[in-house]
């Protein structure tokens, strides 16, 4: 398996030199979607099927579809947006050098670099039994340190906030020619796979308690089914944003922090779970998060305030 | 036995793979390109998926290779078509780049 | 951690060095932004090989801290987005009142 490694290696350093350097933005886009499935591929070799699907969801598949969303509006702004004077060949000198110095540095630091055994995973499989759940990046991520995964998710939704705040008057919705309604094949495409999609979504979400999966990506897979709706058509841009919508976006970060508010005089602790009630407790959590996560970035793909179903 | 047949579909499997990615990369346009790759690797796609079935411990498993390769030929079939339908209406106004 | 060379270590130790040089020497703020990501995923790397390398199971912290910078990258990811959507067109706008 060395070999196969060692060529995995080699294109995702490969593809990250051409996605840095190919002139074509477009290109570079495609080719940063390309590394992050390599990646995954890596991860998953690397014991982490978890950060695979999730990279796989969030970091190519999700990502992938905003950069090239953003890259549609680049590219009808004209050729010279954003490009300032190209730097000096001094410039050009200086940060190569400094960055081959910086890898090297890296690499030789992360060969010699003693793990010790006495850590805090070790501690977390350990007490796997009192999480209530068997995937200890799950227990982790839900139980051990909530907070974390509490703030994260307050993260995103200031990300989202701050993108709204950010939307002109003007909105930009994808042109109709470029949404391929008239294509026959696309109703059929986006009948048959948004079911299976969103099944799939909810699989995940349910199974990230016992083996990889969980909140992040079963809300990556559901904003995926969101996006497919949007561009086939069946969903659409609206510039108000309805309440119930609203109440969606804010689901996860407040059942998170509403349950651990309510068992808190009866364990003493924010975010402290009674020991019988810990699995549905996680559940709970985990689809409202699911569900808060795949609306938001839904949102942030489609560049609106809300969202209508448009007529079939 | 089936170590054997597992290799052989896998095998068969790859080289369309090979086939279709030469063919991306050889062909002169976006239409043959589409072609070479969704035609040839549909092909190296099911003949891998058969390859891993026969390896399969279980029917549900055989079950579920199946469905994904059914699934991903229906999803880069249709990608194709729209991909090509993109081409078609655009071609008169945008040059097509190397 | 060991003498023969790893491939994913010198993988990550590339993603960082390719990272750091795109972000200096591109100039397109979505270039840039790229360029971040790819420093960030050569983190990631790192912090899956140090969980791969420890005894026993790959240890579940550093997963669940990569888990959430990931989601952490695409929030301020999408948000640099936003921002040049935002300059495009109020230069889009700009270059309209100019033409009048």
């Amino acid at each position: 398996m060395m070999v196969f490694d060692s060529l995995l290696a080699l294109i995702i350093a490969a593809l990250a030199w051409r996605c840095v350097t190919v002139r074509d933005l477009f290109q570079a886009i495609v080719t940063f979607i390309v590394l992050g499935l390599m990646l995954a591929l890596s991860w998953t070799r690397l014991d982490a099927p978890d950060l695979a699907l999730a990279e796989a969801g969030i970091g190519a598949g999700l990502l992938g579809v905003l950069l090239l969303s953003t890259w549609r509006v680049v590219r009808d702004a004209g050729p010279d947006q954003g490009e300032g004077p190209p730097p000096s060949p001094w410039v050009r000198t200086a940060a190569a050098v400094g960055s081959i110095a910086l890898g090297t540095a890296f690499a030789v630091v992360l060969h010699t670099v003693e793990v010790d055994s006495d850590r805090a995973g070790g501690l977390a499989l350990e007490s796997l039994g009192e999480a209530g759940v068997e995937q200890p990046v799950t227990a982790v991520l839900l139980n051990f340190r909530s907070y974390d995964t509490l703030l994260e998710l307050g993260v995103l939704l200031m990300a989202l906030i701050g993108a709204v705040l950010l939307r002109s008057p003007l909105i930009h919705r994808p042109a109709a020619e470029d949404t391929g309604t008239e294509s026959p094949l696309l109703p059929v495409l986006v009948t048959v796979f948004t079911p299976l999609v969103l099944l799939m979504g909810t699989f995940l979400v349910w199974a990230g308690a016992h083996s990889p999966g969980g909140a992040f990506q079963g809300g990556a897979v559901l904003a995926g089914a969101g996006v497919m709706l949007v561009l086939g058509g069946r969903l659409g841009g609206d510039a108000q944003v309805s309440l119930l919508l609203r109440a969606l976006l804010i689901l996860g970060v407040s059942v998170f922090t509403v349950i651990g508010l309510l068992l808190m005089p009866l364990e003493g602790a924010f975010m402290a779970y009674p020991e019988g009630l810990v699995y549905p407790l996680m559940v709970t959590i985990e689809f409202s998060l699911a569900l808060s996560i795949g609306l938001t970035l839904l949102l942030l793909f489609t560049g609106t305030n809300g969202l209508r179903g448009a007529p079939a | 036995m089936t170590h054997w047949m597992a290799a052989l579909l896998i095998t068969a499997g790859l080289v369309f793979f090979l086939a279709g990615t030469v063919g991306l990369l050889r062909f002169p346009d976006a239409f043959t390109r589409l072609h070479a790759l969704t035609k040839a690797d549909n092909t190296g796609l099911g003949l891998l998926a058969a390859g891993v079935a026969v390896l399969a411990l279980t029917w549900q498993l055989v079950l579920l290779i199946a469905l994904t390769w059914l699934l991903a030929a229906m999803a880069s079939s249709i990608a194709c078509h729209l991909v090509a339908r993109h081409g078609l209406h655009h071609d008169n106004h945008e040059e097509t780049r190397e | 951690m060991s003498i023969m060379p790893e491939p994913f270590a010198l993988a990550a130790a590339a993603l960082i060095a390719v990272g750091f040089y795109g972000f200096i020497t591109q100039q397109h703020p979505l270039r840039r932004l790229l360029a971040i990501n790819i420093f960030g995923n050569g983190v990631f790397m790192t912090l899956i090989l140090v969980a791969y390398w420890l005894p026993g199971d790959a240890d579940p912290v550093p997963h669940a801290m990569v888990l959430t910078g990931i989601v952490i990258a695409v929030s301020a990811t999408a948000f640099g987005l936003a921002l040049i959507r935002r300059r495009i067109l109020d230069a889009n706008r700009k270059q309209d009142h100019g033409d009048d």
